[in-house]
């Protein structure tokens, strides 16, 4: 997996007049931002190198069923006597990468269809809108359920809702950022010279509209974890043993009253991840959005 | 009026296409399950004589096509089959559902207009840094809090400290008011909360943009008060890009309900799919994901109508 940061070598501003001013401390000046940014590598870490820390097996059972908090076991037990610690740590592993995963696939998708659908002319454009409409509008359980129905609950069916559900805004984001590229006189320019289509994407769309993808892909992100949180709680998504922050909370639910913090603390966690997502998809926002900046 | 008769006519064929698409896509999910769809649906120990009723039933040896067709038009007629598990009319067992999760998505919704507009309308007229800073923390907020973790708080508190609400325990609206809300008012609360987020950001996008517009800065030259500009000018402008979210958020909401339901134990058609899903209980499935499909499309259908009384130059433009 790979979330990627204001890169070193600025992205093309969209506004003539910016100049190459991209801070090289990641969102300077932007607290909301950096601790956001904070918040998201310090989880990703969790999730990357928490299976090595030394705080026993996720599926082991260690003897003590919905032992409280303390006690030995950092944030007690869950109802087959498997710490929840390193369940925890499994399920921020598992979130992250099924919507960071699943996000990074709707965003090749969504670029390719968006900048296609603005260089294709009005017939194929309003038809990708359209497509767009009609997923979009379309309920994601209702998708979950059918996936999990025909293939069984499990993964698939988490992601094909987030999948769902991403896909559509990133068509749309990067549409509304490539139309007004189109229109400008170096791609006219370029077009009357010969260039393909393909080049055209490439060499003066994609630069353009990075910025905007950037940003939306940790909105993306935030709001993939939030719908496979809600699948996995519901039991569509992923499986027993594994575990994902929704599914920890789902089984948890039902010892609410005896351990509350089973339930509450995937929870809490689940919240923290989208809350840094949410904020490092703002920060680059308002470096990339210059109208913005204004008014913070 | 011609012309908005032309809009509403296009919309109503575009509506009536995704229905049908839809109504394939439900069909042929359920005819790919692994295995036929008769071992499917019976016992493995079924008689000859019952696998052959069925498949005469459904009309199972016939081609695809027109088995589709013969499940459609049953649907038509208000006929989706029976429960595999409880032998009842699968309409009859969503028509008593509906209920629970209309209201839960009725009240949800609103909950999520009555907090998301003010706060978005703060956000997008105050000019102070502490203001926009508070603003952007709230919103972010709002737009992070999974609705699981807010309904598993929320059935905590009410089942372990004295609270006026409770969990499950639902009486219809019209006989007993009261306690109809003390036990929707948390569920649906629990499902609000996203929809704060969203339609915060959409106002406070939306009233920042107008802020600036020649037409507002004419009022304010014409000595106009905020009140009067926001009335006149702000609220009306940005109803349709708010409306656009709200509609999208009201179809999340029929499907999100059924977390509410599950958390706060309520009988809502949500509850009744999960429960059929995992008893693959396939004609409850495929009658229930229809009968929401086919609610959702009819509210995008009235939205975007709705778009046309708001702001006639878009059924103008669409018409053409």
């Amino acid at each position: 997996m790979s979330v990627t940061f204001p890169s070193p070598t600025p992205a093309a501003p969209a506004a003539p007049s910016a100049g190459r001013r991209r801070p090289r401390v990641p969102f300077k000046g932007d607290p909301l931002g950096r601790f956001g940014l904070f918040l998201l590598i310090a989880l990703v870490a969790i999730g990357l190198f928490g299976p090595a820390l030394p705080i026993g097996s996720p599926t082991e059972s260690t003897g003590d069923r919905l032992a409280p908090p303390g006690d030995g076991h950092l944030l007690g037990t869950d109802e087959l006597g498997r710490a929840l610690l390193p369940r925890i740590v499994e399920g921020i592993r598992e979130t992250i990468l099924i919507a960071t995963g699943v996000v990074l696939v709707a965003t090749v998708v969504g670029v390719l269809a968006g900048c296609f659908a603005a260089l294709a002319g009005r017939r194929v454009d309003e038809l990708i809108v359209r497509a767009t409409d009609v997923i979009f509008s379309f309920p994601v359980f209702l998708i979950a359920i059918l996936v999990s129905v025909v293939a069984g609950p499990g993964r698939a069916a988490a992601m094909a809702a987030v999948f769902a559900v991403t896909l559509p805004t990133m068509v749309r984001v990067v549409r509304a950022a490539a139309l007004p590229v189109v229109e400008r006189d170096f791609v006219t320019a370029a077009e009357v010279a010969g260039a393909s289509r393909w080049r055209l994407l490439r060499v003066h769309l994609l630069p353009n509209v990075r910025g905007v993808v950037i940003g939306q892909v940790a909105y993306a992100i935030s709001l993939g974890m939030l719908i496979e949180g809600g699948m996995s709680f519901l039991g569509l998504g992923v499986q027993a043993p594994a575990a994902s922050l929704g599914s920890l909370v789902g089984s948890g639910r039902l010892y609410l009253t005896i351990d509350p913090a089973y339930a509450l603390v995937p929870g809490v966690v689940l919240g923290l991840a989208v809350l840094a997502f949410n904020l490092v998809g703002d920060a680059l926002r308002r470096e990339t959005d210059p109208t913005l900046e204004r008014e913070a | 009026m011609g012309q908005f008769a032309r809009f509403a006519g296009v919309r109503l064929l575009i509506a009536f296409v995704t229905l049908a698409v839809i109504s394939v896509a439900v069909f042929a999910a359920m005819r790919s399950v692994p295995g036929s769809y008769a071992d499917v649906m019976l016992p493995t120990n079924a008689r000859p004589e019952a696998r052959a009723a069925l498949i005469d039933k459904y009309g199972l040896d016939d081609p695809l096509p027109a088995q589709y067709l013969k499940w459609a038009g049953n649907a038509l007629t208000g006929d989706l089959g029976d429960s595999l598990t409880s032998g009842d009319s699968v309409v009859s067992e969503l028509g008593s559902r509906a209920a629970v999760t209309v209201e839960l998505a009725l009240l949800g919704g609103l909950l999520a207009l009555l907090v998301g507009v003010p706060l978005g309308l703060v956000g997008g007229i105050s000019r102070s840094r502490r203001a926009t800073g508070f603003v952007r923390v709230g919103n972010s907020v709002l737009l992070s809090l999974p609705d699981i973790l807010v309904g598993a708080l929320l059935v905590w508190v009410i089942s372990t400290y004295e609270v006026p609400f409770t969990v499950g325990g639902w009486e219809p609206l019209f006989s007993d008011p009261y306690a109809n809300l003390q036990a929707a008012l948390p569920a649906a609360l629990t499902i609000s909360v996203l929809g704060m987020g969203f339609v915060m950001t959409t106002t406070r996008g939306a009233v920042a943009q107008i802020a600036s517009e020649p037409y507002v800065q004419a009022a304010i030259a014409r000595g106009e008060t905020r009140g009067q500009i926001v009335r006149r000018h702000v609220l009306r402008n940005s109803s349709v890009p708010v409306l656009t979210v709200f509609a999208v958020y009201l179809g999340y909401l029929l499907g999100g309900a059924v977390i509410a339901e599950v958390l706060f134990s309520l009988d809502g058609i949500g509850r009744y799919v999960i429960d059929a899903t995992g008893h693959r209980d396939y004609p409850v499935v495929q009658g229930a994901v229809l009968v929401a499909a086919a609610a959702f499309v009819l509210i995008s259908m009235l939205v975007d109508l709705l778009y046309g009384v708001l702001d006639p130059r878009i059924g103008a433009r669409s018409a053409k």
